[in-house]
């Protein structure tokens, strides 16, 4: 299918009242969540996923994918006005939004990163129009050796790209695979790891997981602290926002860097959007001219990563929907919901669901330029949710998690191995050991077992097959190189320090 | 053991335990050839590659920066109460007053809520989880009682 009919096709999909209303939906829980520090996206899907029952699979998806760019709107509001990330992809906003904000440009720096969000948006959503089928086309030919190899490198790109320490993310990963064994094996029908436990046959709830690690987790560490203090929240007037010309002048360049940067970084399977907005903002600050404005309200520090961070969160789609591969832990959630809906996104999702896929573009569309128009006219009311005080905010997240964990095999059982994710998670982020590569390597686990035993079966036992096959080779290749690269001791200073920075302005956010 | 950091070999270690039960657990299944690979085959991988990593964490715990591990108790006991009181009486008592423990259990937490507070926001939780997904999404659960 070419572009133009494909795209007709979307518009006849997605241009529905049904479809715009869901999609309104889904961008405005995104963006208010996003706007939120505490809790990111994943726990708004949870609460949204009960409403998607009874919901046809396209306007479904059309919502559930509304969150997650929607979110990454919303996250700097609060990263640039409290010092604190909204999600954690937008950490990096804060290091210039908020001197920014303290000069009294707040207004501005909202208005640009409204801007340059939407940019990066559209940037990636134009390289998922051309880029996807035509990586679905080629993925067609693959065999289970090169779905190994690619699975593999998004696995070690989740473990290594993460920020702090590489060996714990490998753990992470490690663990992840683990965890995604309990159950039923596919292949001989034999039961592992359920210590005789009925439900734990179909193996853990992916929902559960990701409510546990990224939800309640999160409320664990900030419930009881005091709360945060807004009285010093400025009020942001429509008349503030408007930049100067040398604002406008100084952020293209980084803008489409940034933009670029997250592309490249949000199609590679399992690296996400908080590395591209780090990368972007490392970029920014070495092309610099002057970097010592860097820490201290650089425009160019809030559009870079702010365009590189929406871009990211597109381009992770083409991974996802073309070889079923997530392209971030987010993803890998979106995943799981699309597989309760039945749909099983693989290269052939492009012929066989073309009203889906199409319709989920144009819907990106309609999403980015709905949050275009919410976010300015509306930034007053934003700044205000920032006001809701945790005492109100964390018991109605934790009533709508176990809510929504419940709905989804309408079994109470989900709910108590929430609490079993929220205290791993919990521990977790107390010892730095990142969690996103664990849901990366527990959605991944069953199928990259799957595809390495199939291989070894076509090619009889021999290995040599994953090197003999070009495309696997490739892929095998750039997994090394990465997995090398992170050992260099030049790198491995750059993670520390970044991971350092990171720790500075910990406090919120859930990937 | 001044430089040493406790909490980082703990941790490290519970890993290297984690992935030596992991372990002990996978040789119980058949292991098959490496052509038919059997149930076993990953999962022992896998229990060996935890426990070295866990190996080389301690290793390294060494000279890691120190963390610190802070306990508090109230959140802990009252959200993850909470939870747990809902997922086993959602089904007993009904989806009301299973809510309205957990509501209260989380919104006490915060030492700035008052009980009025606290009553109100579980009352109007309460109605508002009944609207939307008793009575719009027609999630199966019983509103009172078992």
């Amino acid at each position: 299918m070419d572009l133009i009919s494909g795209l007709a096709l979307g518009i006849e999909t997605a241009i529905t009242a049904e479809a715009l209303l869901f999609c309104f939906l889904g961008v405005t829980v995104g963006m208010f969540i996003g706007v939120l520090p505490g809790i990111g996206p994943l726990a708004a899907v949870a609460m949204l996923l009960p409403v998607t029952y009874h919901l046809e699979p396209m306007p479904a998806l059309i919502m559930l994918a509304g969150i997650f760019y929607g979110a990454q709107y919303g996250g700097s509001t609060a990263s640039i006005l409290l010092n604190l990330p909204g999600t954690s992809t937008t950490a990096v906003t804060a290091i210039d939004g908020y001197p920014m904000a303290k000069q009294g440009r707040a207004g501005v720096a909202l208005f640009i990163t409204t801007l340059t969000s939407f940019f990066g948006g559209c940037f990636a959503i134009v390289l998922l129009m051309s880029f996807a089928p035509a990586l679905g086309a080629m993925a067609l030919k693959f065999s289970s050796a090169e779905y190994f190899s690619i699975m593999l490198l998004g696995l070690i790109a989740a473990a290594t790209m993460s920020l702090g320490n590489p060996v714990k993310g490998v753990v992470s990963v490690v663990a992840g695979l683990m965890l995604a064994m309990v159950g039923m094996d596919t292949t001989s029908g034999q039961l592992r790891y359920t210590f005789g436990i009925l439900e734990l046959q179909d193996g853990l709830n992916l929902v559960a997981m990701a409510m546990g690690l990224f939800g309640v987790a999160e409320i664990l560490k900030n419930a009881g602290t005091p709360e945060r203090d807004a009285s010093q929240l400025q009020k942001v007037r429509m008349r503030d926002l408007v930049p100067t010309r040398k604002d406008l002048s100084q952020c293209w360049k980084p803008t489409i860097r940034g933009a670029g940067i997250g592309s490249f970084i949000g199609t590679l399977p399992g690296a996400g959007p908080t590395l591209a907005a780090f990368l972007a903002y490392a970029l920014e600050k070495r092309v610099a001219r002057d970097p010592s404005r860097f820490g201290r309200g650089a425009i160019e520090g809030i559009s870079a990563p702010e365009a590189a961070n929406n871009a990211s969160t597109q381009a992770a789609f083409i991974p996802t929907l073309a070889l079923g591969i997530p392209g971030d832990a987010a993803m890998a959630v979106l995943l799981g919901a699309m597989m309760i809906h039945g749909i099983q996104p693989r290269p052939e999702f492009f012929t066989e669901h073309a009203d889906l896929f199409w319709g989920l573009v144009i819907s990106f569309w309609v999403g980015n330029v709905m949050l275009l128009v919410l976010n300015i006219p509306l930034i007053g009311v934003w700044v205000r949710i920032l006001t809701i005080p945790k005492r109100i905010l964390f018991p109605a997240v934790t009533f709508f998690i176990c809510v929504g964990v419940y709905s989804v095999n309408n079994n109470p059982f989900d709910v108590l191995m929430v609490i079993v994710f929220g205290l791993i998670g919990y521990l977790m982020n107390a010892f730095q050991y990142p969690t996103a590569p664990l849901l990366m390597g527990f959605i991944l686990g069953p199928m990259i077992e799957q595809h390495f035993r199939r291989a070894l079966l076509f090619s009889r036992g021999d290995l040599t097959t994953f090197i003999d096959r070009p495309i696997s080779a490739a892929f095998l290749a750039a997994a090394t190189i990465l997995f090398v690269a992170t050992l260099l001791p030049s790198l491995k200073a750059r993670f520390a320090k970044t991971a350092a920075a990171r720790k500075t302005r910990e406090g919120a956010g859930a990937e | 053991m001044s430089d040493f950091n406790r909490n980082e070999l703990l941790a490290a270690l519970v890993v290297v335990g984690l992935g030596a039960g992991y372990l002990i657990i996978a040789i119980g299944y058949p292991m098959g050839t490496v052509v038919r690979m059997g149930a076993g085959f990953f999962p022992v991988a896998l229990g060996v590659l935890l426990t070295g990593l866990g190996a080389v964490l301690a290793w390294q715990s060494r000279r890691a920066e120190k963390t610190a591990v802070e306990l508090r108790l109230r959140p802990f006991v009252m959200i993850l109460g909470g939870i747990l009181a809902w997922a086993l009486l959602v089904d007993r008592i009904g989806f009301l007053p299973a809510t309205a423990i957990l509501v209260l259990s989380c919104a006490l937490v915060e030492r700035e809520t008052t009980w009025r507070s606290a009553l109100m926001l579980t009352a109007g939780l309460c109605a508002f989880g009944w609207l939307i997904f008793i009575v719009g999404l027609k999630i199966p659960m019983s509103v009172l009682g078992g």
